[in-house]
């Protein structure tokens, strides 16, 4: 891949960390993380043992690597804030913190972030996630809800942070007076939740768990497990990939069979993947165009023969220590964006 | 919000992913033309769920949610002609996204190549499965294909149990995909006009999805599936109250003083039998008196019932009055306009033509008579 301008070269984001829920503060952390490498000068502003405080090492090394990050006690980071806004492009703050700032006449675009419109700093990213309706689809119907690993609200939030202030920054240059932009958590689950929301309102079919009686679930293969994902139009193809004759029966041959008789399906494509390999499943999925999901490891992908080929880890020392950083996921004019580290320590 | 008002969007996406892109940059001002063929239209029509008594079989309910505030023009991108107006209109716009399968734009001769000689500041956004290359450049996924293949699935599920995905109802990495492309094309148009010019966006919902579970690629230690719980908290986990409901906890340290005065403990044990004997709204109350996280796992009518009162943006009225999707972030000093409603299949055909192709009626009527596009009588309303 070619080395090619970051797009944001020039542009200077202060990010202030939050002293709210964790959830709050990884938004934050993850929408200054895509900034920091798309070329952005980014100044991360913590109070020290803040929220950040209870994020993993994993997690600040992730998010924080490629900032200059300021890390002061509380009675300092306030004037601190005001002081390095006079000169930033932007902000990205919490909703408590842009109240504040908008009390000091701070007029830089602002992207903020609150919990929830009935409670801004309250709750968890957890309990949000139970809120948007997301714990409820996910699981064994008989067992608690689950939720999916990693902080996929607060990446997603954190992703429409960065959205709100590219926008205030374009508003800005367009000539108007960008207001704050304001993200909340609950909304962003909620938006993820849409189709749920959509049969809900037209009082169709409830979406909830449904453990091994789903549309897509996932087997026991030779070597591991896959995700047998497919919708009608893979029908055919699914048939002919596996050639087993228990799929051609009149139960299984509409839509509608499928649905009265997926409990015996599943059963059936389950006897069939326990036999292949990952390596088989994922052959099979490119001959015959399936999605069908091998479920690979974390740290089998880093060794992953497609990701190597798309360099999507790129090595970073941090504190003289190795890692294998997961790049910007985005292919600019053929050039990648390796994370630059500036983080000197991987303390909050 | 108009950061994006001189901005044209020819929207070639299709179901969730590339539709809903298109959809957050028509919120933030774009002018956002859906384009579909009269021999390939969006699949989302016919296979996204129900369609309920009296509507437009075409027109099911999530693609109207997905489709608001578009234009809509039919051009069979297969024929000569078709490909040519195409090209013509990418002249004349600033965004392209799409995301066909892997080599579909290639075999149309509609690379980003073809589109930068007719406009050299083109901005094309191509969302794929896999990216643009690699061994694994043709291969076809949901969304929960990706959870499997890009590690997310491997860690999600009980301690005790196979890993888990977001399913068909969820699919997660193809609603955040919208909002992430969404962000590199602001980025690159705030790029093009410092001067970048056009650029070609390859994008991975694979690599996407990975990036969305970043630390896990940098924790030294093995991972493994931990059902709900998350490092920083001492208990967090759903519990079920005495009436019946799930109740999502996430205590931490700071709270553990207080869990003991109401639970006589601070084990999950004790949380649990506590939580399992009491009524779901003292259980919540209690909580919330004691600054400790707490909130019910709500279903779908549990969530609308929190309208207004919880979150308010994430959906929205068109214009006829009609359930559509929000958006995804608030302006604290400008209001946005209500979205128009998803047009019908070739609305538009005629006015975008015309408008923005500079084609006249008989050029037009020439282009349909020779199956180059579809025109349709029902209009989406009046143009800007």
């Amino acid at each position: 891949m070619t080395t090619q301008a970051r797009p944001l070269t020039g542009l200077t984001l202060l990010e202030v960390g939050s002293s709210g829920p964790l959830a709050l503060d990884l938004a934050i952390g993850f929408c200054g993380r895509i900034a920091a490498d798309l070329g952005a000068h980014v100044i991360r502003v913590a109070e020290r043992g803040g929220a950040a405080a209870q994020s993993t090492e994993a997690e600040r090394i992730f998010l924080h690597s490629a900032k200059q990050n300021m890390s002061v006690a509380v009675l300092q980071r306030d004037e601190l804030v005001r002081e390095l806004a006079a000169t930033a492009d932007a902000i990205v703050c919490d909703a408590t913190t842009q109240i504040a700032l908008s009390s000091h006449g701070v007029k830089v675009p602002i992207a903020c972030i609150g919990m929830s419109i009935d409670s801004p700093a309250g709750g968890s990213e957890f309990t949000v996630e139970a809120r948007s309706g997301l714990l409820d689809l996910v699981g064994d119907p008989g067992r608690q809800p689950l939720r999916l690993a990693g902080h996929p609200l607060a990446y997603t939030a954190g992703t429409a942070i960065y959205l709100a202030m590219i926008t205030a920054i374009l508003q800005k240059i367009a000539g108007e007076a960008p207001g704050a932009k304001r993200v909340d958590l609950l909304d962003i689950g909620v938006w993820l939740n849409w189709k749920t929301l959509g049969l809900a309102l037209r009082r169709g079919r409830i979406p909830t768990r449904a453990g091994s009686a789903s549309e897509w679930f996932i087997v026991p293969c030779a070597d591991g497990y896959v995700a047998l994902v497919y919708r009608v139009q893979e029908w055919e193809a699914l048939k002919q990939a596996t050639g087993d004759p228990r799929l051609l029966g009149e139960e299984f041959s509409s839509v509608e069979q499928r649905r009265a008789h997926r409990t015996k399906l599943n059963v059936i494509l389950s006897d069939i993947f326990s036999r292949m390999t990952r390596k088989d499943i994922r052959a099979l999925s490119l001959k015959f165009k399936l999605p069908l999901g091998p479920v690979w490891t974390p740290a089998e992908l880093l060794a992953d023969s497609h990701m190597v080929a798309r360099t999507f880890f790129h090595p970073v020392a941090v504190d003289d220590r190795n890692y294998l950083m997961p790049r910007l996921p985005v292919v600019w004019n053929g050039a990648a964006f390796p994370t630059v580290v500036k983080l000197r320590s991987a303390s909050a | 919000m108009r950061s994006l008002a001189d901005c044209r969007v020819l929207d070639l996406g299709i179901i969730t992913a590339g539709a809903a892109t298109s959809a957050i940059l028509a919120d933030l001002g774009a002018d956002v033309i859906k384009i579909e063929s009269p021999s390939y239209k969006d699949p989302f029509r016919r296979w996204s769920g129900q369609t309920f008594p009296g509507e437009h079989p075409d027109m099911p309910p999530f693609f109207r949610m997905t489709n608001r505030r578009k234009w809509n023009a039919a051009i069979d991108l297969k024929t000569p002609k078709g490909r040519e107006v195409f090209l013509h209109l990418v002249s004349k716009s600033d965004v392209v996204v799409e995301n066909f399968s892997r080599g579909v734009l290639a075999r149309l001769n509609l690379t980003y190549a073809t589109m930068r000689e007719a406009n050299p500041h083109i901005i094309l956004a191509s969302i794929s499965s896999q990216g643009e290359n690699g061994p694994d450049e043709r291969y076809v996924s949901f969304g929960s294909t990706l959870e499997a293949m890009a590690g997310l699935a491997a860690l999600t599920g009980y301690r005790d149990g196979p890993p888990e995905i977001s399913g068909v109802d969820y699919n997660y990495p193809d609603q955040v995909v919208a909002v992430f492309v969404a962000s590199m094309i602001a980025t690159a148009w705030y790029a093009r006009q410092n001067g970048a010019g056009g650029a070609h966006l390859d994008l991975s919902q694979r690599e996407l999805t990975s990036f969305l579970a970043g630390e896990t690629f940098l924790s030294e230690r093995l991972l493994e599936r931990v059902g709900n719980a998350q490092a920083h908290a001492v208990h967090q986990d759903c519990y079920r109250s005495f009436d019946g409901v799930w109740l999502a906890i996430t205590v931490l340290e700071q709270d553990l003083p207080a869990l003991r005065k109401m639970t006589g403990g601070d084990d999950e044990a004790n949380v649990q039998t506590w939580i399992a004997t009491t009524e779901s709204s003292v259980v919540l109350k209690r909580f919330q008196d004691a600054g400790i996280a707490a909130g019910p796992a709500l279903n779908g009518p549990g969530v609308l019932s929190q309208r207004e009162d919880g979150w308010s943006r994430a959906l929205g009225l068109a214009t006829d009055g009609d359930v559509v999707k929000g958006v995804l972030f608030g302006d604290l000093t400008h209001a946005l306009t209500l979205p128009r409603p998803t047009p019908h299949f070739a609305a538009d055909t005629q006015d975008i033509l015309m408008r923005i192709g500079g084609y006249s009626v008989e050029d037009i009527r020439a282009l349909a008579a020779e199956g180059a596009i579809a025109l349709n009588e029902t209009k989406s309303g009046s143009m800007p």
